[in-house]
């Protein structure tokens, strides 16, 4: 019993700063991101022997967050974003260089639609295959395909805009 | 147009700027716990390794148990070997329960004053109802409905906490009073209160805007910001030096208000101070990245000295003014400034003998008072270990 509570402290200490990340670049704020993540821990503690056995720990955890993020957000913005257009980016440019870069991604990522913000992070912060991350959003993977086509088309869209009107102010 | 393939994309993803998290992990597991509980999965959850951090908010991730520090001489117990019966042998201690003057089956003591006199806790079921609970020489006040989450009780059983809603306040004798949110934020975190009446939080707001507050008991609706917008507060002595954070550095401001870093052990980047008492406080020093996270190990200030010292435990639960540190995990043990430490013992009618079956979370100023629960049977019911020299 000690050594499994041990485990999951372990488990959760090593991985809080990426969940937290995953979080926070899935909800764009700092508040959600700190609940939801407690939410998921408090529920990942209660499952833990159960998940502890699961062949991929972290693609059932990511599993976990989506779900509690989803829970959160559902009654709110969540479906109007889910089904709404891409908006134009509003933020005011910046001079373009790697910190800016790493910024506006922040602000673009903000500006996609839900489930293309999620398959970016889960795909490329979370490193999870097709497989898991159509697993941890609940829909199939031609959906996460098409749903990462249109997010990295979608972002590199909004960071050129970023990038070339840094350019023209300097 | 930007190169951005995937690989590219991933790094970006990496190293965009997040906030910190305020995620108390040491909560996660009380409330799971208390969850399974109910729940009934699978038999008793018995083991324990958190250290009683009963505050919420700031970033907590030090209550509970990691590997062991690396040892430093001068304290060279661990908690999960057994220790030599001191010298201070000449000290008994015994522990009673509390009285539970309403049901519940968890019934925790939390904090305790510098006296031993009061003792702050909570009854509920572990659903978010707990009700505050103050035992004053042994006789339970149950506070009114309308406080939630008590955290300190001062010598004159002035009792602190913080509203699920971030509403700060402060009861006495009947009388309830609310603690002023600094305008710009939108609520605060109620952390320590000293025997002068000043109270020590953290005012919080949009985009993880906080600052350090000071309160006093007499003019409630007042406050005082302490250190530049970014500070946090989470303890005070008695007399009036507030400990916290500023700029990623542990921090220290006098009564009048003057600021200054405390050091951090060497190769540390950044500290928090949990709590201090006397002329002692303690924290969480981040230690070595492990698999992607920064293990966070517990450190002790002298804030006489200004020397800092890591700490040979997995978490310390608090410090009493005379340099006793309380060491929650597993069984509880009280260390010495000295190394010397004592086990607290357990109850004779308790059955359970895992680790974790005794919580510690509270000491009084002369280390003899310590306050804590015993989990067992899926209930939790609290506990006063009191010592006494013989």
């Amino acid at each position: 019993m000690i050594d499994a509570e041990r485990e999951f402290v372990e488990y959760v200490s090593a991985r809080l700063p990426s969940l937290h990340r995953t979080a926070f670049l899935m909800c764009g704020d700092a508040h959600l991101a700190d609940d939801v993540v407690q939410q998921t821990l408090t529920a990942l503690y209660v499952h833990w022997r159960k998940v502890s056995r699961a062949d991929n720990v972290d693609a059932y955890v990511h599993r976990m967050l989506v779900h509690k993020l989803v829970d959160e957000k559902r009654l709110s913005w969540a479906k109007v974003r889910l089904f709404g257009s891409t908006p134009e980016p509003e933020r005011p440019v910046t001079p373009h260089d790697e910190v800016a870069e790493r910024d506006s991604l922040v602000a673009a990522l903000a500006h996609l639609p839900r489930g293309q913000r999620t398959v970016l992070v889960l795909r490329f912060l979370c490193d999870l295959s097709l497989t898991d991350t159509a697993a941890a959003m609940g829909c199939s993977e031609g959906n996460v395909k098409s749903q990462t086509a249109r997010a990295l088309a979608a972002i590199r869209q909004l960071l050129a805009v970023t990038e070339m009107a840094g350019r023209n102010s300097r | 147009m930007t190169m951005l393939d995937d690989q590219r994309i991933a790094e970006l993803l990496h190293s965009a700027p997040v906030p910190e998290p305020r995620v108390d992990v040491g909560r996660a597991i009380r409330d799971g716990r208390r969850r399974r509980q109910r729940r009934r999965v699978g038999g008793a959850t018995a083991g324990t390794v958190l250290a009683g951090l009963g505050v919420v908010g700031a970033v907590q991730f030090g209550g509970v148990a990691r590997e062991p520090a690396p040892a430093t001489p001068a304290l060279a117990a661990s908690p999960t070997v057994s220790t030599p019966a001191a010298p201070a042998s000449s000290l008994t201690c015994e522990a009673s329960w509390l009285p539970q003057p309403i049901p519940g089956p968890v019934a925790v003591a939390i904090g305790v004053d510098p006296t031993g006199r009061h003792i702050v806790g909570e009854i509920g079921t572990g659903n978010e109802d707990g009700r505050v609970v103050l035992w004053t020489d042994g006789q339970a006040t149950v506070l009114p409905a309308a406080v939630r989450h008590g955290n300190a009780v001062n010598a004159d059983g002035y009792v602190i906490g913080t509203n699920g809603d971030g509403t700060g306040w402060v009861y006495r004798n009947g009388s309830l009073r609310t603690l002023a949110t600094p305008p710009g934020y939108d609520a605060v975190l109620v952390h320590a209160i000293n025997g002068r009446g000043d109270i020590a939080g953290t005012a919080r707001g949009a985009n993880d805007s906080h600052h350090a507050v000071l309160w006093s008991v007499d003019r409630p609706q007042e406050y005082r910001l302490i250190g530049r917008p970014g500070s946090t507060a989470t303890g005070i002595t008695e007399d009036g030096t507030v400990v916290g954070k500023m700029g990623g550095l542990p921090y220290r401001w006098t009564p009048q208000g003057t600021g200054k870093a405390l050091p951090l052990p060497d190769g540390s980047p950044s500290a928090s101070v949990e709590s201090a008492h006397g002329t002692w406080a303690v924290g969480m020093v981040a230690g070595a990245k492990k698999g992607g996270g920064v293990e966070m190990l517990p450190v002790r200030w002298d804030l006489a000295t200004g020397a800092v010292s890591r700490l040979p435990f997995p978490g310390v639960a608090a410090i009493a003014s005379n340099g006793d540190l309380l060491v929650g995990d597993g069984a509880p043990l009280v260390v010495a400034p000295d190394g010397t430490s004592r086990r607290l013992p357990g109850r004779p009618d308790v059955r359970a003998t895992e680790a974790g079956t005794y919580t510690a979370e509270g000491i009084s100023d002369d280390g003899l008072t310590v306050v804590g629960a015993v989990y067992e049977n899926e209930v939790h019911r609290p506990l006063v270990w009191r010592c006494t020299r013989a």
